[in-house]
């Protein structure tokens, strides 16, 4: 369980799938308790914060995604919701977390993945406290 | 060797060995700094619920053919690497303890370090 996950904009999250890990899971799928699910990137960094975008997706475009169907760009920029939440994470602990909406096609492309990049399913690690048959796959023909 | 207070009970994990290998790693500083080689936990201090195994240790990678294809790929993927820099160290014994944690990649070890050291000074910037 990562910080993100438990923040009052995004409801209390448990993360689904991990499709990049580095110290941390850095691109990952999520669900919060009512079903909606979210594709997370931690997209900028700075001396203060560790910017974090998060989109909310449906199961069928989730699905997309992790089949190397949209690029991962466009999972963010052409999203369902035409806003994304934008989650500052401060490095010092005193200070608190800001949470902010853009709109999906204005955010900053050195934020996103590059155009061009797609997910790989083989190469997707499920969470264990997770049942992803019963929730993500749902859908898939 | 003493670790950190933080620690979580069995960690490192009992099957975790000492370190020994060459390893890379992305990092912000050139040469790389102390801040380079902060846990997730230490680096975002109180925004964890509790330490755990994976958030006291970080990553390291060790097959130096697979490097530039895997770091090629974070960077472009995760806008928060993507100004970092490749770094190369030789890792001893005393600088604490890897396990291998094969991730999407075959070569990705955790690595947990002891109090004290200073593991900065045997990495080096490789490229940009």
């Amino acid at each position: 369980m990562v910080y993100l996950l438990d923040i009052p904009e995004l409801g209390k999250l448990e993360i689904v799938e991990v499709y990049e890990y580095y110290d941390q899971p850095v691109l990952y799928s999520c669900q919060n308790a009512s079903g909606q699910l979210y594709l997370v990137v931690a997209a900028a960094e700075d001396e203060k914060y560790l910017t974090w975008l998060c989109t909310a997706v449906s199961t069928n475009r989730l699905n997309q995604i992790r089949s190397g169907f949209i690029d991962l760009q466009d999972a963010f920029t052409k999203s369902e919701n035409p806003y994304t939440v934008q989650v500052k994470v401060p490095y010092d602990e005193n200070t608190s977390v800001m949470t902010d909406y853009i709109r999906s096609n204005q955010i900053p492309e050195d934020m996103l993945p590059m155009s061009g990049e797609y997910l790989e399913p083989e190469n997707i690690i499920v969470s264990k406290d997770f049942n992803v048959e019963k929730t993500v796959k749902i859908g898939i023909q | 060797m003493q670790w950190p207070d933080y620690y979580p009970e069995d960690c490192p994990p009992k099957d975790a060995k000492p370190a020994i290998e060459t390893v890379y790693r992305l990092v912000k500083h050139e040469p790389p700094q102390a801040e380079d080689f902060l846990s997730s936990w230490e680096e975002f201090l109180g925004r964890f619920p509790e330490p755990t195994i994976k958030n006291s240790g970080i990553s390291v990678y060790t097959d130096p053919e697979d490097i530039p294809r895997l770091f090629d790929r974070l960077k472009n993927r995760i806008g928060h690497l993507r100004n970092r820099k490749t770094a190369k160290g030789k890792l001893n014994p005393t600088l604490g303890r890897i396990q291998h944690t094969p991730s999407h990649e075959n070569s990705h070890h955790t690595w947990w370090k002891p109090i004290g050291v200073e593991p900065w000074f045997v990495f080096e910037v490789i490229n940009e």
